[in-house]
């Protein structure tokens, strides 16, 4: 079995993407001068010099797509999670507290379902002065069953 | 228009540069995270990363990529380390998936060249 969730990068999320890789290597030539000159060796590091790379060309673009080959993610997928995404999907929520309201729930199952979210990857929750933003990280899943 | 490699003529665009990065679960705490990089539709760039969860961090185990145009594999320790590094013949991603799949933390104490 396979979920495959694509995500759509637009405008908003490659500047959300090169605000993260400043605050993890500073700027491009501080990373550039650690896999080149310093080889570092980290996976994660040689990663992002190629995303940083192609996002700073002109027309460079970034696709993502998150894939599940385990069906535990069905576990982190109930019901009222799946209506959080859906929520999210509609429109920006500021904070947990208004897309807890929205939904007429309770704040504290709102965060626990959206970290339990986050911890596979579908949503992020980005720190706003004292706010947590929750934004939905995926576009589409889909399902299928290999033959 | 035939070049001879040397020189790109104005009227020909540069090719656009795109990533694709996915991240693969493979099981709750085990991801295989791809990263390939294409111009036009030329893969220039491909890393392929099986990683497991330790202490809420996501730590590499093996990586396969060409970095610096160099097809290899390359083995970490527990704390992410670079052990040891060998050749490696390009394979595409669904052949590194099925290798993870089938033989997991194994992997670690293969011969990665021979498979």
């Amino acid at each position: 079995m396979r979920v495959e969730i694509a995500r759509d990068v637009g405008a908003a999320d490659v500047g959300r993407e090169v605000e993260g890789l400043k605050a993890r290597h500073k700027s491009f030539e501080a990373l550039r001068q650690r896999v080149f000159v310093e080889r570092c060796n980290e996976p994660d590091a040689e990663d992002d010099y190629v995303v940083w790379r192609a996002l700073r060309e002109e027309g460079g673009a970034l696709e993502e797509r998150t894939v599940f080959e385990t069906p535990d993610v069905f576990r982190a997928l109930t019901p009222r999670r799946v209506d959080l995404l859906e929520a999210l999907r509609g429109g920006e929520v500021p904070s947990i507290k208004e897309l807890a309201a929205k939904l007429r729930r309770d704040y504290k199952n709102t965060y626990d379902d959206l970290t339990a979210l986050q911890s596979w990857g579908l949503v992020d929750l980005r720190r706003e002065g004292k706010n947590q933003r929750p934004i939905a990280l995926v576009t589409s899943l889909h399902v299928s069953w290999e033959k | 228009m035939e070049t001879d490699g040397l020189f790109r003529p104005r009227s020909i665009p540069r090719p656009v540069h795109r990533v694709v990065r996915q991240r693969i679960w493979v099981r709750r705490d085990e991801v295989l995270d791809a990263v390939e990089s294409y111009e036009g539709a030329r893969r220039t760039f491909y890393s392929y990363t099986y990683k497991g969860q330790r202490g809420g961090a996501w730590v590499p185990s093996v990586r396969w990529d060409n970095w610096e145009g160099q097809d290899h594999v390359d083995r970490y320790d527990e704390t992410g380390g670079l052990k040891d590094r060998t050749p490696w013949r390009d394979r595409p991603l669904p052949d590194v998936l099925k290798l993870v799949k089938m033989f997991r933390r194994n992997l670690l104490t293969m011969d990665l060249a021979g498979l």
